[in-house]
Formats: structure tokens, sequence, C-alpha cells
């Protein structure tokens, strides 16, 4: 199949176009996860989803809704822990991670009879993104950009120092609530990409790569962005070309290009040093 | 300063603790703390590691509420009146790898919270906002790192960056969380010279776990350590390093630490009779 016949499939044009929008998100939610360092906490977020995905199908209800509704729940209890317990925050974060996980395990096994898509929410599978998903992805975009942009000074205020932005009366709890539904409803998303187990990989490698080139929180979203967008079009190739799992592939590719560029900036640096230390 | 000091005709203080009590964690980190602090003062608050320094602080910014008494910031609750009060916290306690010039990290400042609706929003800042940004800048000495990342920048320099943030919306109360802790000497220089340098009417209120910080500028001290006494004339006095140090673990030689400390210290801030005090008082008047 030639590049051309690739692209006028269906289940293409819905791939690029779910790598296209859960960039976007990617972008966003990647930069405010890693600035905030709530990676761990992300991580939490993404595993309790599978206690979403479980519950779908044991209602047999659809399943993105569904593990939406629930994730962001998981999301609001672990803020409610951790604001509470600062000091056991990762406790906290490790035992809804596991609750969230377990409670999917059982609701799969109490659903009858086998249910062959439950990997793909585990790996991801973004060729069979259906349309319906694609609305879905495209109101979370809208939702998480606008949020974002409207609050973004009070966002910025409270990820650099969220005791100056108290002082100032920014109601930084709130934010943090917000910040952690965009991330859960971020997660869900991924979870048609990458799945839920590769997702803190491909919120956190892009925000990696892009910082290097900017002096801003804005740019940070914008560079992540973009990176994401190269990771899922690579990824998509890499799978095409040699029969691979999409969703490991698109991370397989984003770890390529972190060992790449961290590996170039060590050479880069050893031959400066080098050069000035032969002159 | 304090109510009963020579100060008492002063006009309506800006800060006001009346018999305020914080526990944390059902132990109490401040007892019985009544301070009266006036317009254009330079307070310095001092005190050990852990002896509600911080706390006291948070209490004035509205960033705790007290267990019992009550706090007033210019006749109000605290946290009121935002645009009014500069918050300095120590530079240590913010990330400098964040993505964020210097010039952005001043224009932080302008948040404001008061309604989530309705204010000026938006990733841009207007010409008028920058213009500001800029005159803080110039203030706190930083004009010419703009466009600098705070991880480009020294210790020092990034202190000044955050008095400027403080700054920017021409505060008259500026607190200030050892803004010197982890600073060479001449950043602490650099960081003192910007604050003696304030306008006459904006009231400095700084902490300090270090004596020697009682600058020229200084008119009064407050040594926290659980309990307060204010001393209204920027110098030292026995009850006070007995309050900050007297009460220790058997086997510590405070006594001897206390002798040389205050022996290093400038001759005008030295206790007022020359010598440590022995006992426990605890008089917050």
């Amino acid at each position: 199949m030639t590049l051309t016949e690739l692209l006028q499939q269906n289940f293409m044009q819905h791939a690029l176009l779910a790598s296209l929008l859960v960039s976007v998100t990617c972008g966003v939610i990647g930069a405010l996860v890693v600035v905030n360092r709530l990676t761990f906490m992300a991580g939490g977020i993404a595993h309790t989803a599978y206690g979403g995905v479980g519950l779908a199908f044991f209602l047999g209800a659809p399943v993105l809704p569904t593990a939406g509704a629930f994730t962001a729940g998981a999301a609001m209890l672990l803020g409610t822990l951790t604001l509470k317990k600062r000091e056991r925050t990762d406790t906290l974060i490790g035992v809804i991670w596991a609750a969230g996980m377990a409670f999917g395990i059982i609701m799969i096994n109490l659903t009858p009879g086998y249910n062959v898509g439950l990997m793909s929410y585990l790996f991801g599978s973004i060729l069979t993104v259906p349309a319906s998903d694609l609305w879905l992805m495209l109101g979370i975009d809208v939702v998480i950009v606008s949020l974002t942009l409207y609050f973004y000074r009070d966002i910025l205020s409270f990820s650099f120092d969220p005791d100056f932005a108290r002082s100032r009366g920014i109601p930084v709890q709130w934010l943090y609530f917000m910040i952690l539904i965009m991330v859960a409803e971020a997660v869900v998303m991924m979870i048609q990409v990458v799945g839920l187990i590769l997702v803190i990989a491909l919120l956190t490698l892009p925000p990696y790569l892009a910082e290097r080139h900017t002096k801003s929180l804005a740019g940070l979203m914008v560079g992540s962005g973009m990176w994401s967008f190269v990771f899922c079009l690579g990824g998509l190739w890499v799978a095409y070309q040699f029969d691979l799992s999409s969703g490991a592939s698109i991370i397989a590719t984003a770890c390529a290009f972190y060992l790449a560029v961290a590996g170039g900036q060590k050479l880069w640096n050893l031959m400066s040093r080098q050069e000035k230390t032969a002159a | 300063m304090d109510s009963h000091s020579q100060k008492a005709i002063t006009p309506e203080p800006i800060i006001q603790l009346r018999n305020v009590a914080f526990d944390f964690e059902n132990t109490r980190a401040l007892s019985d703390i009544n301070i009266d602090i006036a317009r254009g003062e330079f307070i310095a608050v001092i005190g050990p590691n852990g002896g509600g320094k911080t706390t006291l602080m948070r209490l004035i910014l509205g960033l705790l509420t007290p267990t019992e008494g009550e706090v007033r910031i210019f006749g109000e609750r605290p946290g009121a009146n935002p645009d009014r009060i500069g918050y300095v916290p120590q530079h240590s306690n913010t990330s400098p790898g964040f993505p964020a010039s210097v010039e952005q990290v001043v224009l932080m400042g302008l948040a404001q919270g008061n309604s989530l609706l309705g204010k000026r929003r938006g990733i841009r800042y207007t010409r008028e906002e920058r213009a500001q940004a800029e005159h803080a800048m110039r203030r706190a000495g930083v004009s010419d790192l703009g466009k600098r990342r705070l991880n480009e920048l020294s210790g020092g320099q990034r202190q000044r960056v955050l008095i400027a943030r403080a700054l920017i919306t021409q505060p008259e109360l500026l607190i200030l969380d050892e803004p010197l802790s982890n600073i060479d000497p001449y950043g602490r220089q650099c960081i003192l010279e910007t604050l003696t340098g304030l306008d006459s009417q904006t009231t400095v209120v700084m902490v300090s776990h270090d004596l020697g910080i009682t600058a020229n500028a200084v008119t009064g001290i407050i040594a926290v350590n659980r309990f307060a006494l204010a001393s209204s004339d920027a110098k030292l006095t026995p009850a006070m390093l007995d309050l900050m140090y007297g009460i220790h673990e058997a086997g510590c030689p405070v006594h001897s630490l206390l002798q040389q400390m205050v022996e290093t210290m400038p001759a005008e801030n030295k206790p007022t009779d020359g010598k440590t005090a022995s006992g426990n008082s605890h008089d917050t008047h």
C-alpha cells in the first residue's frame, strides 16, 4: 500500500486526527505536570483510570465518558487526601493507584464473557479510535485549552510559588483541583493513544525536550505539544513499517528522541570542553 | 513598636496581633503574641529555627488562621488587601529551573485572585504592566537581568528578583521570610541596600535567624521562640536572648555560644546591659 493510499484509509485519518488532538492536551498538561512536579500523581491518576474502564465494561457503558467521570472523582479524592496529609502524599498516591487498578480488575472479573478490547486500554490502540471518541477528544481539548488560557496568570503564579499566589488572594486549592481534573481527563484521552501504562512517558518526555529552548510556561506547552505530535507521527510510522503495537511504538520513538538529544548534548559538551582544553 | 513602648502615641498600627496563639497538629507553636507595628518601621524578626518566625509571618499574611486571638492588617482581616502587602519568600522555595524569564517572574506579582471573573487576563502583558515590572526591577537592582532565566542567576540575584516581584504593586508593607539565608556576603549587602533604599513610608518586616542582620535601618526587633518579645529601639535585650536561646537541652553550652554571638555583634545592637540573661521570662509585653 502506498503512503497516499494509506492516508486515504479511514483508520489512518482517525489516527492522525487523534495524534493531533492528543498532542494539544499532552503539551498543555505535560507542561503543568512537570512544572508542578505532579508526575507521580499523574501516574496514580492514570492507573486509577483502569477502575473506570473496568466499571464501564461491567455496566456496559461507553468507556471514555465513564472512565472520565471515574478518574475525575479519583483525582478529587487524591487531591483532598494529599492536601490533608502532605507528608504522606507518595503513600496515598500509591494506595489509590493500586486500589483503582484492583477495582478495575475485579469489575472485569465480574463482567460476563471475555473482553477482547481490554488490552487496548492498557497499551493503547490509536488505529482503532472511532469518530465518536474523536469528538470527545476535541471537546476535552477545547475545555483544557480554554481553562488554561483564561486562568493562565493564576496557574503560572501558582505553579511557580503557591505560597506567594495565596498571598495574592489566588484560590490555590481551587486551581490545584482544576489542574488535577484536567490531568484526569487528559489521561483518559491519552489511554486511546498510548494506553494507561505508558501515559506518563508521553506526559513527561515532551516537556523535558522542550524546556531547553523556552523561557515561558506557554512556550513550554507549545513546544511539548509539537514534540508530542512528532512522537505520535513517528510512532505511527514505526508501527506501520514493522507491524508493531502503536502505543509502544510511540513511546519507543519518544525514548529514542530523548536518548538522542540527551546523548547529543553530552557529546557536544564533551567536544566543547576538549576544544577549550586544546586551545 | 509594641503597644507598651515609647511609640504608643503613633497612629493606628498597620499590623496588630492580639493574644494570638497558633497550634500545629495539637502542639502550640505560638502563644500569647501581642504585637503592634507602625507605618514606616523596619522590623527584624529574629529567633532560632523552629521558633515560629515563619508561622508568625504566615499569620500576618493570612496564609494561616490563628487558633486563638486576632490579627488585623491595615485594620482589616489578613489577606483583605493583597496589593498593599508584598511577600518575599526564600528564593530556595522556588524552582530555579522554572520556564520563566526574570521579567515574567516579576510580572507574576500582578496576579490577583480577588475574583476569578472580570479581571485582565491572558498570556500577554500590556505595555503598562511591563512598565510596572521595569520599575520594580529597577528598585530591586535587577533591571539588567530581565531576559535571563532564574537558573542563570546567583542566589542573591534570585532573591532580589523575588523582592522585585513583591514591589511591583508598590506595597505599603513588605514581608520577607529569611531573605538573607544561603546568600553570600556581597549578595546580603545588595539585598539590605535594596531594602534600606525603599520609601520611608514602606514598612518592612524581615525574618532572620541571624542576629547579625540588625542593620542600620532596623527600627525595632521582635524575638520569637514560641512567645514573642518586642524592642522598639533595635537593641537586643537580655530577656530576648534568653527567650530565643535560654531554653536548651541539658548539656548544650548555649550560654557560652550566646556570649560569643554577642561579642561578634555590632556595638550598637548589643544587649543594653552587656550580658546574656538566664531564666525563662516570656513576657510578650
